[in-house]
């Protein structure tokens, strides 16, 4: 036990270091608001399931265009979101944020 | 053997560390309170899953490390209660997140139908944690029957990852799937099939009284390593005429020989307890232990020791392995002297050691009068107290002796009861 314990606690404690998923929410996906639960479960999950920029920014852009078809039907103004969710994608020679 | 105060804190020092785990890795940041909320308890509900299937191994070094077996048992019973709560209010509270934008988006948020297999996996592992746990509580069910509906809960904590999968969240979930089936097949393989145990084959059975046999096992290989008053968990399988209902079941062995050879007293309580009666000389059995340390390390000083009916197994281990070497009062409650396991055993021991007081009595069906049975105040200050048998004879002995003023430190049990 007087190994075991510390040896046990570093190892559940290790992964602590490592940050949780991405997570999606109003911040970093425009048209939320206009996202039913399962969409934002789906579109969470998409996200945290890229691995190139590329496959990311255009499942964004086409994610944008129909959040802005759905504002225009509602006859509201789709608010910007403040973060860009592909951004940890892009490599650090194209340093420009974009927001999503 | 450890202090008692590390024994108790052991494990739920390592229970806090398997859930405080997952929620610093997962801590969110900028979502609503109730968001954040939600996602902690999942992760923690996780967690605490996870230290619950790691106490649920047999393993003699493990049990050594934590404190004994029956108290890994409690605490592996305890932390799937409290994953279970806190798993349930993991939803409850997304739900609540979404309900000040209106009641119809917190009902889709929690909707299984309205959802895809992300939340569909979570509540079909709700479903069946909460099965896996009822059946933990219906202590009624056959142990045949029990045991199959407790391994519910381990799919259940599968389709939970499942859940986290189709999250998108396969980074840490991965690593985390592979430890749950190893921990389930590790349970499975080295313990519910038996391949930790031993090979041993029954060399005799005698009935000792109405309802009990006792049964020498003769070792095959390598004999485990015990001291008398331990328990072993043992499966007796099909051979010389008898057919054998191999589930692992805990016995107290009640002799060790120099040679390796044990003997169990097995009374008749349920179904394969009571098939066990008519076992013949050559069936085959494996034997896994020794855990428990109910009688290890006991002071110099006087020892009050109380038996109800086959919990006095430990206690005739330790008398028929030698002489006292301190002033011990016996108290053997048991329903008639038909059932009354080892009495006779126990009344030449007693006769030929003078530190040995035995004081044997029939109760009846009713509980015993145990203001009447135990020694007054005075006459149990400075000894140490040892309980074994039935759950509900141990609580009420337990308090009894609390009443008269015997710390808790002093008052060593052991619970017939864990499965
Ligand atoms: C540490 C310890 C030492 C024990 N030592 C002995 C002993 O020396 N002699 C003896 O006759 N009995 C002993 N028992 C009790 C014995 O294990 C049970 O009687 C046996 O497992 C019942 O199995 P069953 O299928 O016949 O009963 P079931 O039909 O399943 O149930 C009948 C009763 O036995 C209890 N029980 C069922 N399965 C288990 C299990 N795996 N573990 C514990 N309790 C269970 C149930 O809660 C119920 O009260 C001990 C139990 C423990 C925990």
């Amino acid at each position: 036990m007087n190994r075991l314990l510390p040896v046990l606690l570093l190892a559940l404690a290790a992964p602590a270091a490592a940050g949780g998923p991405w997570r999606a929410s109003e911040t970093n996906t425009r048209g939320w608001q206009l996202m039913t639960p399962e969409e934002r479960i789906e579109h969470q999950a998409r996200i945290r399931g890229f691995r190139s920029y590329d496959e990311c920014r255009s499942y964004q852009l086409a994610h944008h265009r129909l959040m802005e078809e759905r504002a225009r039907q509602r006859g509201i103004e789709l608010p910007r979101g403040r973060r860009d969710v592909c951004e940890h994608l892009r490599q650090a020679a194209e340093p420009a944020a974009r927001a999503d | 053997m450890l202090s008692p105060a590390r024994n108790r804190l052991t494990i739920p020092l390592l229970l806090l560390a398997s859930t405080a785990a997952p929620v610093f890795w997962a801590l969110p940041e900028d979502l609503p309170p109730l968001r954040s909320l939600g996602i902690i308890l999942g992760w923690a509900g996780c967690g605490m899953l996870f230290g619950s299937l790691l106490l649920m191994l047999r393993e003699t070094w493990l049990s050594h490390w934590l404190g004994g077996l029956a108290a890994m048992y409690r605490w592996h019973h305890r932390a799937g209660v409290i994953a279970y709560v806190v798993l349930l209010a993991h939803p409850l509270a997304l739900a609540a997140d979404a309900l000040p934008a209106s009641p119809a988006l917190a009902w889709q948020t929690l909707s299984p139908f309205a959802n895809g297999w992300a939340v569909r996996l979570g509540w079909l592992s709700l479903l069946l944690l909460m099965f896996g746990l009822a059946a933990t509580f219906a202590s009624r069910i056959p142990y045949r029957i029990w045991r199959w509906l407790h391994a519910a809960l381990g799919i259940g904590v599968v389709l939970g990852l499942g859940h986290l999968l189709q999250l998108g969240i396969d980074e840490p979930v991965l690593p985390l799937l592979a430890l749950a089936v190893l921990l389930l097949g590790w349970r499975f393989i080295r313990d519910d099939a038996g391949l930790a145990a031993r090979p041993y084959i029954v060399r005799s059975a005698t009935p000792i009284a109405d309802g009990v046999v006792e049964i020498s096992l003769r070792p095959l290989a390598q004999p485990i390593a015990a001291d008398a008053g331990q328990f072993v968990v043992v499966a007796f399988h099909s051979g010389a005429g008898f057919r054998g209902c191999g589930q692992f079941h805990p016995f107290t062995i009640s002799s060790i020989a120099g040679d390796g050879e044990i003997r169990i007293g097995v009374k008749a309580l349920g179904d394969c307890t009571r098939h066990l009666q008519s076992i013949a000389t050559g069936v085959p059995a494996r034997v896994h232990g020794a855990f428990g340390h109910f009688l290890a390390g006991r002071p110099t000083t006087a020892q009050l020791w109380l038996a109800g009916g086959i919990g006095v197994t430990p206690f005739v281990a330790l008398l028929r392995g030698g002489p006292l070497h301190q002033p011990t009062t016996l108290i053997y409650l048991y329903r008639s002297e038909t059932d009354a396991a080892y009495l006779h055993e126990l009344q030449t021991l007693a006769a030929a050691d003078r530190l040995l007081s035995l004081q044997a009595y029939a109760t009846g069906e009713e509980p015993p009068e145990l203001a009447s049975l135990l020694p007054a105040s005075h006459d149990l200050s400075n000894r140490e107290c040892h309980v074994c048998g039935p759950p509900a004879m141990v609580a009420a002995v337990r308090k009894a002796l609390c009443q008269r003023g015997i710390t808790t430190r002093h008052i060593h049990f052991e619970n017939f009861d864990f499965r």
